[in-house]
């Protein structure tokens, strides 16, 4: 039964990586219909206008929010398709916890980055 | 066939990792599967590169300028529409999987009465509802990304 929650938390993840990447790439990249929203970014990937995000609290959070929530919604994503693959069964026992050991050390190096441009 | 041999050959029920590319004459619902997966993995590929290309921001705004400067490069533009794309891609088709996983979208059964319909003719609506979309979205990017 617990595997299902996990199950229904990958689509709902799915949702939410929609709408924080769909804003993300728009402000950062997709100038035109960001206009359409209002928003305006000069050079959004020179190191100013980096660091003007990185040090503002909504910014940060933003960033740390969509990292927990795509990683998880990529590793369960990962840990189906890796699921397929015919592991010698030391592996296949221990995917499971080969991808929470991933998601943890990736979301830790990545909120270190985004905390560590926080408090600079 | 006497019973040793259907034994020394077993009947192959299904297709391995092959599967996952090509699975035979199937509907397009069929392929979009193996779209979906394609467009994730490229997402995660792209999703390494880019934490690896965020971690720069440590070591101070120098290598950050150099980092970012090696982007201005056209094949980076390509390779950045093609990210896009995929998330689209990926997020448009995975829309349509959750509606018709929570059953919106199926139509409702019918009973069998001629002029027959079956289910695919019944749910395809949304895959061309969904490509469409994708489609002229794809194109509205391509156009941000050329002026
Ligand atoms: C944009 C919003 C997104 C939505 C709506 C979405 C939705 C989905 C759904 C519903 C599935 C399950 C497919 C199935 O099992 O039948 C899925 C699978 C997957 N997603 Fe996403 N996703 C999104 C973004 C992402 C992102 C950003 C990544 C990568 C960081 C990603 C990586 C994956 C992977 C690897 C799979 C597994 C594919 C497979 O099982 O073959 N997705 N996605
Ligand atoms: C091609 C379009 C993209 C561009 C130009 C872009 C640019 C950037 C930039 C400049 C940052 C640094 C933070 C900031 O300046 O605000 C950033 C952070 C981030 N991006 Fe993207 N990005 C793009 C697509 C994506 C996609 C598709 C994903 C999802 C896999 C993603 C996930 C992230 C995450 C999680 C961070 C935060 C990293 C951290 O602070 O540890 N980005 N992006």
């Amino acid at each position: 039964m617990r595997q299902s929650y996990f199950r229904v938390l990958q689509l709902i993840t799915g949702v939410a990586v929609f709408f924080l990447i769909a804003a993300h790439v728009t402000a950062l990249r997709l100038d035109d219909f960001a206009g359409v929203f209002g928003v305006h970014i000069e050079e959004p990937t020179s190191w100013g206008s980096v660091m003007d995000r990185a040090t503002s609290a909504g910014w940060a959070s933003f960033y740390i929010i969509l990292l927990a929530v795509a990683i998880y919604h990529a590793l369960y994503g990962l840990r189906v398709v890796l699921m397929e693959l015919p592991w010698p069964p030391v592996i296949a026992r221990s995917l499971n916890y080969i991808m929470m050991g991933i998601g943890i050390a990736v979301f830790g190096y990545g909120t270190f980055i985004a905390l560590n441009a926080y408090y600079s | 066939m006497n019973v040793a041999e259907v034994k020394k050959k077993p009947l192959k029920n299904y297709l391995g990792i092959w599967g996952w590319v090509w699975a035979g004459r199937y509907n397009v619902e069929r392929y979009l599967y193996t779209l979906q997966r394609v467009t994730g993995l490229g997402i995660i590929l792209y999703g390494i590169l880019h934490l690896t290309a965020n971690g720069m921001r440590i070591s101070g705004e120098g290598l950050w300028e150099d980092t970012m400067s090696l982007f201005e490069n056209p094949v980076f533009a390509v390779g950045e529409y093609l990210v896009i794309a995929a998330f689209l891609i990926h997020a448009l088709n995975g829309l349509r999987l959750i509606l018709q996983q929570l059953g919106y979208t199926l139509g409702a059964p019918k009973p069998p009465i001629y002029p027959y319909s079956h289910a695919l003719q019944r749910r395809r609506p949304i895959v061309l509802a969904m490509g469409a979309l994708g489609a002229i979205l794809l194109l509205l990017i391509l156009i941000d990304f050329v002026v």
